[in-house]
């Protein structure tokens, strides 16, 4: 077994990592920027290193820095969470030439997943269904023409290293396509060094299906069945669940089986998600994210299943300790990710100071979070504070305990998405089930704060108590009443 | 006591008083009666007409955040300056004619030009933070009089960033 663990990344995956590890007997060591000396996994972890300047590429992203402190602090393995370098084959292989366990798979599969292109033509061979669509091999405009013709408007421009949207064009009709082909291809070549773009079918209100899947060094593959994760702003996910609404029993078993088929095509080992493209009772591979995903912990609610506590057996040498016949899922869990962020303008991040915070305790309830009261929001990094993940023995509880939770999920100080949140689990059409990608752009569109209205004498008595209430400290410190005193700040750093 | 609060850019004035667990607030539109329970760390219970709120507020700097029944609610605070408030030249609450940094970043796009009239919600320019790139919309129909930035700027939050005057 492991002996001692570097959390390499920062927030609410390097707690959870650090609980699997705690449950398991193993220390951890925990990674932080100078913005973080006083963020929660830093306060929390047996041993903590500093490891440069707030910005992330002089900090979460020093590869040589993150292995200095493991070997440092004597750690033989090496976590990366998501995000950061999580699915960078370089830091892969940079801690097992370091003499170091990565946990989590080969650096190998890591770049062959990584490259777009190289995975559709891997899922091709494999069977795996791909959105039609392809490379034009001569890079000539008049061959993206004739392979556009071919596949049908509209259609999509990706780039082969892309990701997050950077060098993707939707091209609606031919008149776009040379343009819009040269555009991605400057897009791309700034952002990833590599001009190459190729085209898809554009699916105009796709589900986002994806499979988790898990595999040991022994050949065993298992998939953990599907999360549905739909609801999405600036193409990223914030509410996820499993089962999908969407999946019948026969898809849902060849959807697993092809998520296999696609592990095993790259010889994949550790946790990983075969994402899909669903739409009109089809599905189409997108791509396989090779590290934990955001979203894990409804799998684990539904399954039983620890995908950490599995990652770290699987980093040690040991075998998947279960089969697919294992596998039967149970009841219904959904996953909401609080941001620091202003739904109502763009969904613009908010940094600063959380000054009071009020996380809920409801029967079959999960709250994975990297927050605490007093704590500050720092402006360099990815605005997720927590995750809110509700179990239910189906849907329609699992919804109702999530909305509950929300309702009583308190934080001050900063913007964050909650009452956004509420508003689209309580829409007629999420409560039907009829999702897809472009859920909140059409139906929750201009979506502000409600009005104060009728409470707002309410609200003012609120103030004027704020406003009146003044204490002060032991240590003679005077501070507003309203203003919690928070054990982290007063204690400093805590050893467990 | 007396309080004014700012609300949206507007501004209420409050007469509280307090006797034991009874706050009395007389307002422009009527009196209201709560009894207080302080549950400590900013909480609150209000009662008032049989039912009961829990209030969260808490005084930070320049204003007071209240939450209840999952809403946020900011007050602004006055100055001791008669007629002025703290972030009236700045912040969402206050002189919408002028753009400002909301956090600190980095102007990765400026997309107006002096002169230019822009419509309600046209990008204006694009603020680079927290690994996003956000764009800052304009608050209503306006022609730009002066842009204090160019790409590659790195700003404060609340700078300046653009002055409008607001067409009607």
């Amino acid at each position: 077994m492991l002996k001692k663990i570097l959390l390499a990344n920062r927030g609410e995956i390097a707690l959870r990592i650090m609980r699997a590890a705690r449950e398991m007997n193993i220390p951890t060591v925990a990674v932080y920027s100078e913005a973080d000396a006083a963020a929660l996994h830093v306060l929390r972890a047996d041993e903590a290193v500093l490891i440069g300047p707030p910005p992330a590429t002089e900090s979460y992203l020093c590869i040589d820095k993150l292995i200095a402190a493991a070997k440092q602090t004597g750690c033989d393995a090496v976590h990366p969470g998501y995000g950061f370098l999580a699915e960078n084959a370089d830091f892969a292989q940079a801690v097992v030439d370091a003499g170091l366990i990565f946990i989590g798979p080969s650096a190998e599969a890591i770049r062959l997943l990584g490259n777009k292109l190289g995975a559709r033509e891997m899922m091709l061979e494999a069977n795996v269904p791909i959105v039609p669509g392809g490379e034009v091999k001569s890079g000539d405009l008049e061959d993206f023409v004739e392979l556009a013709r071919a596949i049908g408007y509209p259609v999509i421009v990706k780039a082969a290293s892309g990701g997050g949207g950077k060098g993707m064009r939707i091209v609606p009709a031919e008149e776009q396509l040379l343009e819009s082909v040269e555009a991605a291809r400057r897009e791309a070549k700034s952002a990833f060094s590599d001009p190459t773009v190729y085209l898809e079918k554009y699916l105009e209100r796709p589900r986002h299906i994806e499979f988790q899947v898990i595999a040991d060094s022994f050949g065993n593959t298992v998939h953990l069945y599907e999360r549905e994760c739909s609801i999405q702003r600036r193409h990223q996910k914030i509410i996820e669940e499993t089962p999908s609404t969407a999946l019948t029993p026969e898809l849902r078993q060849q959807m697993g089986q092809a998520a296999v088929a696609a592990a095993k095509a790259a010889r994949y080992t550790s946790a990983g998600t075969v994402e899909f493209l669903f739409f009109e009772g089809h599905y189409y591979f997108l791509e396989v994210n090779t590290r934990i995903q955001v979203e894990h912990p409804i799998t684990e609610m539904t399954t039983g299943i620890d995908l950490v506590k599995e990652q770290i057996r699987i980093a040690s040498g040991e075998k998947l300790s279960f089969a697919q016949d294992d596998i039967h899922p149970r009841g219904h869990a959904t996953e909401c990710r609080i941001y620091a962020e202003d739904p109502a303008v763009g969904f613009l991040p908010s940094a600063g100071k959380i000054h009071y915070l009020n996380e809920p305790s409801v029967a079959n309830l999960r709250i994975d979070s990297g927050i605490y009261s007093g704590c500050d929001v720092p402006i360099y990094y990815d605005p997720i504070l927590s995750k809110v993940i509700a179990y239910g023995k189906d849907r329609e509880e699992s919804t109702e305990r999530m909305i509950l939770a929300l309702r009583d999920y308190s934080i001050l100080g900063i913007k964050s998405n909650v009452r956004f949140l509420i508003d689209c689990l309580s829409h007629p059409e999420y409560r039907n089930g009829n999702l897809f990608t472009g859920f909140i752009d059409q139906h929750l569109p201009e979506w502000s704060e409600p009005e104060i209205g009728e409470n707002l004498p309410l609200a003012l008595a609120g103030a004027v108590l704020a406003m009146s209430a003044r204490q002060t400290t032991g240590a003679g410190t005077e501070v507003t009443a309203g203003a919690p005193v928070s054990l982290w700040e007063t204690l400093g750093r805590w050893e467990l | 006591m007396d309080y004014q609060f700012v609300l949206n850019g507007e501004v209420v004035a409050v007469k509280a008083e307090r006797l034991g667990d009874r706050l009395t607030l007389s307002l422009p539109t009527g009196n209201h009666v709560f009894d207080i329970v302080d549950l400590g760390n900013g909480e609150f219970l209000l009662r008032n007409d049989g039912k009961q709120h829990k209030v969260v507020a808490i005084k930070a700097s320049n204003k007071v955040i209240v939450l209840m029944d999952c809403m946020t609610t900011t007050f602004d605070l006055m100055s001791s300056k008669d007629g002025d408030h703290f972030g009236a030249d700045q912040g969402e609450h206050g002189d919408k004619s002028k753009v400002v940094a909301p956090m600190p970043g980095k102007v990765v796009k400026v997309l107006v030009e002096p002169g230019q009239m822009v419509e309600p919600k046209q990008k204006l320019l694009i603020v680079e933070a927290m690994k996003m790139e956000n764009p800052l919309v304009a608050p209503f129909k306006a022609e730009i009089v002066k842009v204090n930035c160019t790409a590659g700027d790195l700003v404060d939050s609340d700078k300046i960033l653009i002055e409008l005057r607001q067409l009607t």
